[in-house]
């Protein structure tokens, strides 16, 4: 399975929402920076997308996927509703 | 109808000539026994309507003209209907596909160097390997070994955007204790250090 298109907002939405990574004030660029932080430790950082309708480049989404060390079909999970921060949360612990 | 007639038909046309050869009765034409048929004089009456009606209307294989009109109609209707049903399919493939044109169109994707960045404190040690991928509306600049993928409207914009996640990361990284730091951003941390010096 690969990435579905989504708005751009959409996955800020689920990102801010669900995840609620540490973010960092004072970016250089356009976008928002944030940190996962899981049980103390900084294991992953995100690029929040803008609030916008646009689609979001199948590129993009893939570099946030992977940020989120998410595969395709739990990237949309995620955005689709079906996986929940904590269930999140308990996918990372059982990364490496 | 003279022999130079004959002769010149049989040369333009071969032995069996052309359609309006009329034969002796048969209908099957040769050059040598045939009378050439004007159909511009058969049009104004020049011609036997009777005669010419008998025999106009075979070729010279010996087949009747109207059957191969049928057929090549029936062709020609055939061809029609192929044609339609392609449009019709065409079209509901194109309303499959109605995704905005940045998303349909695939992207040119071209590698290039970033040799500086936009800071006085930070320079980097060498050119850094960078990809471009352009699409219609919007350029990416990717730094796959970092997972950073800057944007923006165009080359420029989007390779800025990369600089500024770098220096972002790089600093908000050595902000972080080192204690703190998971696996992934210990690597990210070693990358950028390799990367990039610090300005005296």
């Amino acid at each position: 399975m690969s990435i579905n298109q989504y708005e751009e907002k959409e996955i800020r939405k689920s990102i801010l929402n669900k995840i609620d990574p540490k973010i960092k004030a004072g970016s250089r660029s356009k976008h928002d920076k944030g940190y996962i932080v899981l049980d103390g430790t900084v294991v992953g950082k995100v690029k929040i997308p803008n609030n916008h309708d646009t689609i979001m480049k199948k590129k993009k989404s893939q570099y946030i996927a992977q940020d989120l060390k998410l595969e395709d079909d739990e990237f949309n999970d995620l955005i689709d509703c079906s996986l929940t921060g904590p269930q999140y949360y308990d996918l990372l612990r059982k990364r490496p | 109808m003279g022999n130079g007639v004959d002769k010149a038909v049989s040369m333009i046309f071969g032995s069996t000539g052309p359609p309006f050869l009329v034969g002796s009765g048969a209908g099957k034409a040769e050059a040598s026994t045939t009378m050439y048929i004007d159909p511009i004089a058969l049009i104004e009456g020049e011609y036997s309507t009777e005669v010419a009606t008998a025999t106009i209307y075979e070729d010279f294989y010996g087949k009747k003209i109207n059957e191969r009109l049928s057929a090549i109609e029936e062709d020609l209707r055939e061809l029609r209907e192929m044609i339609q049903e392609n449009l019709r399919n065409k079209d509901d493939s194109l309303k499959l596909r109605e995704v905005p044109l940045g998303q349909a169109m695939a992207p040119s994707i071209i590698s290039t160097q970033i040799r500086d960045l936009p800071s006085e404190k930070y320079e980097l040690k060498a050119p850094v390997d960078v990809i471009l991928e352009i699409y219609t509306d919007e350029v990416l600049a990717l730094l796959p070994e970092l997972t950073l993928c800057g944007e923006g409207k165009n080359e420029l914009e989007a390779i800025n955007d990369l600089k500024a996640d770098i220096i972002d990361l790089l600093e908000d990284l050595e902000d972080m204790p080192q204690a703190d730091l998971g696996t992934k951003p210990k690597l990210w941390k070693r990358s950028l250090e390799l990367m990039v010096k610090r300005c005296q």
